[in-house]
């Protein structure tokens, strides 16, 4: 048994620092509610899970009041810089020059990238205004995560024509495989509901330098994510790869720096 | 840590799956820590419980740590001559739980209710776990609260099991059912939010919890996972991992 694995089981130390791909803050879902969601419980977490940093997005992703979720965002991520690297939250159901103007005022306050969660937001015009935001990305050479590429065809297009953006999958699937093997510029987030035997499929049939653990926290449980990694049958150097040292890399080449 | 699955099914279903006998089952949970799951049969879940349960408890016969549960149908449903009978003499073959999964035959979980399915196996006090999810359907919240809460009402001191494949937005009613009733348990490995773990163990000290892994269609490291990451005592992992079941299991002994 890998000693990663083991030494979960008992609920031990782990001792590996985890970077986190994906993950919320803002204390509100229309779903349900969020327990321990306040700013400082939330790092409180992340210290006991030994979560060094995290991209974070704003959780009311349906939309409503989004520039709203990203002032708060702004000011979180300005008061804890060390841990926390925002991707501000766009509602593609605006017009274009709102959004652009969104953009650019959160990317002037500090942020680092751009989330979209169309599927959440009953956005018709799909394509057209997810091209608009790459260009956007591309034009400020800022990273995009994006709950879902809608297909493979669409985000090859796009890595294509706004070579400046790191697409990043906001969630796992075999239909990213081929782009994420074929581009150096794609990542993909582990987090989504697995199947039994995926992970040990997704490590050996896609780059496991642009596997990336994502929590989804303040959205998911920890060990929802965690567990599925920790547990698989693979090598523990890829286990510790994908849990930091990957999204680390992504952070420290793709991120610009104060 | 040690687990006690709810949940986890043998046989061939309708898609292929990573396993489908008992062995194959036991390798994977001693992988995993689990020490005693509840089984169910493919045919059971997805066809025909009659013939499906005959089945699981031929290929459980010789695994002491898999413990059967059969699928049932209400009473005077047209499938079995005499329900009580039937019930009766699967608790003599070993039969510890019972399980309900009235959507993919299209049952209402009601019509168990009034059709006094629950009067009888209240007679034996046989746990049952109730389970909405169709497989390979994968819906959120299904669960039918409504009946839940009659069952749960007028049956109080019969155990009801619920786990489902995914509550999201029905954590808000769990809650209110954990607090309600004493004899409602619920599943952790059905709801995946944030901090739900901690949040559920605040009610009775997490005595109404337990986990399944909904094997051998989810990858168990996520509810395991959850009980192992979570930021709760070691004696409160140790009861949602296994003691609690066991306890309801013990009672039935």
């Amino acid at each position: 048994m890998s000693n990663l694995k083991e030494r979960f089981l008992k609920g031990e130390k782990l001792e590996i620092e985890l970077y986190d791909i994906h993950a919320h803050i803002g204390k509100f879902n229309r779903d349900y509610p969020v327990f321990a969601g306040d700013i400082e419980e939330i790092l409180k977490e992340m210290e006991r899970i030994n979560i060094k940093k995290a991209i974070v997005m704003p959780l009311g992703v349906y939309g409503a009041e989004w520039f709203y979720q990203n002032e708060k965002l702004i000011n979180d991520c300005k008061k804890y810089s060390e841990k926390l690297i925002g991707f501000c939250l766009i509602n593609l159901n605006f017009p274009e020059k709102v959004i652009e103007k969104e953009i650019e005022g959160c990317l002037k306050n500090g942020i680092k990238g751009i989330k979209l969660i169309a599927a959440y937001q009953n956005c018709q015009d799909l394509e057209k205004k997810t091209e608009f935001v790459c260009e956007c990305a591309h034009n400020y050479k800022v990273p995009i995560l994006n709950h879902s590429w809608q297909s493979p065809e669409f985000l090859e297009k796009m890595v294509r024509k706004y070579k400046n953006v790191h697409y990043i999958c906001g969630h796992f699937s075999f239909v990213w495989k081929d782009i994420v093997n074929n581009y150096e510029n794609v990542w993909l987030c582990t987090c989504n509901y697995l199947e039994f035997g995926v992970v040990e499929r997704m490590v050996e049939e896609i780059r496991n330098d642009r596997i990336c653990w994502g929590s989804d926290f303040s959205d998911l449980h920890f060990g929802f994510t965690l567990g599925p990694i920790l547990l698989a049958s693979i090598r523990d150097e890829i286990k510790i790869k994908i849990l930091g040292e990957n999204t680390k890399n992504f952070i420290k080449n793709v991120i610009k720096q104060e | 840590m040690d687990f006690f699955d709810i949940n986890a099914g043998i046989g061939i279903f309708s898609k292929p799956t990573l396993y489908t006998k008992p062995e194959q089952l036991m390798k994977i949970m001693e992988s995993y820590s689990i020490k005693k799951s509840i089984v169910y049969h493919s045919l059971s879940r997805e066809i025909s419980p009659i013939e499906g349960n005959e089945i699981l408890l031929k290929e459980v016969k010789d695994y002491k740590n898999l413990i059967p549960s059969f699928v049932i149908f209400p009473e005077n449903s047209g499938d079995i001559e005499n329900f009580e009978e039937y019930i009766e003499r699967s608790i003599k073959n070993g039969v510890k739980f019972f399980r309900i999964v009235y959507n993919t035959f299209r049952i209402p979980l009601s019509h168990y209710f009034y059709s006094g399915t629950f009067e009888i196996i209240n007679k034996f006090k046989i746990p049952v776990i109730i389970d909405p999810t169709i497989p390979f359907k994968w819906e959120v919240d299904s669960g039918d609260w409504q009946s839940i809460r009659l069952i749960c009402e007028k049956y109080n001191e019969l155990p009801i099991i619920f786990t489902e494949f995914r509550t999201r937005y029905h954590i808000r009613i769990v809650i209110d059912f954990l607090k309600n009733y004493k004899n409602f348990f619920y599943d952790i490995g059905s709801c995946w939010n944030y901090r739900v773990v901690e949040k559920l163990v605040e009610i009775r000290n997490g005595e109404n919890l337990c986990i399944g892994t909904n094997l051998p269609f989810s990858d168990p490291g996520q509810s395991i996972g959850m009980v192992v990451a979570s930021d709760i005592s070691e004696n409160t992992k140790r009861k949602i991992a296994f003691e609690n079941i066991e306890k309801i299991l013990n009672k039935n002994e």
